[in-house]
This record gives structure tokens, sequence and C-alpha cells, in this order.
């Protein structure tokens, strides 16, 4: 699988409320050059967006409850931080109205969950790289 | 959690599957091949992205043993007598000097001979001692565990390493047997690859059939065990002890007659020609 050119200081956020998902990622990626932050809840990941410029951010659409919409207000604050932050949407809930507002958003891509890891990468580095 | 612990093997979601691997010639449950799986509804769901992870944080020691322990305690409860087939990194084997002890106490532990356990050397991208591994495998042997190389056929064992580790079983890789019956270049691989079996004293699994044709072919050449969805699915393991065969496999009957009849030919140069 090839990762792109990626420097060391390239900076990811992970929002995702399962622990497993924030432990893997962040190895994962980690391992292949990225800063790699987590952040459990909404709230959380908001004050990390305000303090750090984030080269890409991957958020799960329902941090809290099965019907909480909260990614979405994590892509908003990513955008509004900088418009070169790459942002990607995991939800498992995918529906038409949630396509619409992720792309009113600027969400980069919106990737059915789970999405296996290989493929997950490949996004990643292919925003980085872009 | 620290990383070292894989935290706690996916916090306790990673799961184990098994996969039938069957004597052609008796259509019977020969092993269970233990086939990791990481937490449902997460990217490492799949064995290839579990062990994408492990590879990239260079874990697979600890990985390794997580799989064995958790599929033994499994094995252990279950009602049958066929034997484990427990995959292993061959980097594993070079570096984790406490490796044969612990396999010895956890089979121990869960009252398991060592007889019934296989331990499948899979391929890895990267160099390894393969004097260290051998000697590795010897003492394995001598406890009575038996040792297969799996993907035989389209990778990286070479011929060389094949005679060193000199192994009880070689696992050929699906790629090879799948289409077999219509591939002339495959069956020759498959013919070349019995033919190395047959010189080093070794059994062959042929992986990946998913076809009655195929099967037929692997009978034919008198390839004594087979694994694939022909059979049965990978699953909970009282789900395919209770059922190891997905449907009833057409031609069945003629197969295995096939089978025994290649078996008890005297001279493999003359097997049934595809």
């Amino acid at each position: 699988m090839s990762t792109g050119s990626v420097s060391e200081t390239r900076r990811m956020l992970v929002v995702d409320d399962e622990r497993v998902i924030r432990f893997a990622l962040k190895s994962y990626f980690g391992e292949h050059g990225l800063t790699v932050d987590c952040a459990a809840e909404r709230d959380e990941a908001l004050e990390m967006i305000a303090r750090t410029n984030y080269d890409i951010v991957i958020a799960d659409l329902r941090l809290s409850g099965t019907t909480s919409e909260e990614g979405l207000d994590v892509i908003r604050a990513a955008r509004r931080q900088s418009r070169d932050t790459r942002v990607i949407l995991l939800t498992a809930y995918r529906t038409s109205a949630v396509d619409e507002r992720a792309k009113d958003l600027g969400v980069d891509m919106l990737l059915h969950k789970p999405k296996p890891l290989a493929q997950l990468a490949q996004a990643v580095f292919s925003l980085l790289a872009s | 959690m620290p990383k070292h612990t894989l935290e706690s093997w996916f916090a306790g979601r990673a799961t184990i599957l098994f996969q039938p691997i069957l004597e052609i010639a008796e259509m019977e449950t020969f092993a269970f091949e233990a086939l990791s799986r990481g937490p449902a509804g997460t990217p490492i769901e799949n064995a290839a992205s579990l062990f994408e992870l492990v590879r990239a944080t260079r874990q697979e020691q600890r990985a390794d043993r997580h799989c064995i322990d958790l599929a033994l305690r499994t094995a252990s409860r279950a009602d049958t007598t066929a034997a484990f087939a427990l995959n292993v990194h061959p980097s594993t084997l070079e570096a984790d000097g406490g490796f044969v002890e612990f396999l010895a106490a956890t089979l121990a532990r869960e009252s398991i001979d060592p007889r019934r356990v296989i331990i499948e050397i899979l391929e890895e991208p990267r160099h390894f001692d393969v004097q260290r591994v051998a000697a590795v495998v010897r003492e394995l042997q001598h406890e009575g565990v038996r040792i297969a190389l799996d993907d035989v056929g389209v990778g990286l064992w070479n011929y060389r390493v094949v005679a060193q580790l000199s192994p009880d079983l070689l696992k050929v890789d699906q790629r090879v047997v799948d289409g077999c019956a219509t591939d002339g270049d495959r069956r020759s691989v498959l013919r070349s690859i019995c033919l190395l079996a047959d010189n080093i004293g070794a059994e062959l699994v042929a992986e990946g059939i998913e076809r009655d044709a195929d099967l037929e072919v692997v009978a034919g050449l008198r390839i004594r065990y087979g694994q694939g969805f022909l059979f049965q699915h990978p699953g909970p393991l009282a789900e395919v002890v209770e059922r190891p065969f997905v449907s009833q496999i057409p031609n069945a009957a003629a197969t295995k007659e096939m089978a025994c009849r290649e078996r008890r030919s005297s001279s493999w140069t003359t097997p049934t020609r595809f």
C-alpha cells in the first residue's frame, strides 16, 4: 500500500467515541509518520481544533448515543479553523440528508463505517498528498 | 493502556473463528484452523486489516500469543478430537525466546495434547533467520507439535527454506488451487508442489477449494487435505464442529472414492491426468 509522501510534521485528529478505533488509528498512522491526537467526544474535539491546526481530521458522525450527529459540528469547526484541513466523516448511518449536510460543510470524503484499515489509509494519504 | 498489550487485545473484543480442514479421502475433519478477527464495526475487523496494524506496529509476538491463548481456551471447551492449526509469524519464532515454553504452558493449562496442535508459519515480507526458526521448529516437533508452512506456491517460500524448515505440512496457496481444474499452469504448479512434498515427507493441504472440479483435481493428485468455502466458511467453533460441511458436496462419494484409490496407488508418478 502506498503511503504517499507524508512528512513527520503532519498532524491528524481522530474523533471517535470507541476506544478501540482511537487506539487503532493512532497506532497505525503514528507508525506512518503522522502526529496523531484523539478525542472521544465533540467538546474535546472542538477544544483541540481551536488550539491546533490539523492537516486532517477523521470524525465519526455519531459521537454520543445513537441519534447524535455531533461529527458534523466537528467538521464545521475544522473548516472554520482552516480551509486547508482535510476532513473525513465516517458513518454507519449514511443517508442522503447526511450526505447533503456533510457536503455543504465541506467534507472531503464521506466513508461508510467500518472501512477496512488499508482503504481508510489510502483515503487519508491521498488527501494529504493532494 | 500501554501499547504493548495491544490495548488488551482490543478491549476484549477481538474474536476467533475456525475453519475445518478435511481429510479428503474420508471427508472428515482433520483439523480446525484458528482465524483471528478484530473488533466488529472497526477498521481492524477483518484479518487483513488487523494484521496490517499488528505488522505496522511490530507487535507480531504479542498478537501471536494473544491469538494462541484465545484459540486454545476456545478449543479446550469444544467437543472434538480434531487438531488445531494456529498461525504464527516467523519473526515470532525467531525473536520470542519464550515461545516454546509459552505454548507448552498454555497447552498444559488447557489439557490439550501437543500432538493435536499444528503451528502454521505465515509468510512474512521480512527477512528472518532461517536457522534460528528451524531450531525452534525442531524443538516444537520434539514436543509432538506439527509444523505447516502457509501459502506455499506463489509467495516467498523458496525451496531452500522449505527444505531447511522440514515441515510436516505444506498448505498450498489458494491462488494455485482456485481454478486449477481449468488452468493447466496451475495444475503444473500443483504437481510440482506434490513432488516437493513427497520428497521432503510432508503432507499437503489445498487451500481455497471453492469448486467441485478443483476438488476433483486435488483428490486426483493425492493431496491429502483440503480447506475452503466448498466445505465450510470460518465460524464460531461450536458451530463448525457441529456442521463441518456448509452443504452436501456434489459428487462427494465419487471424490472420496477417487482419493482413496489414489492413496492406495503404489506410484505417485502416474496420477490421474487432467
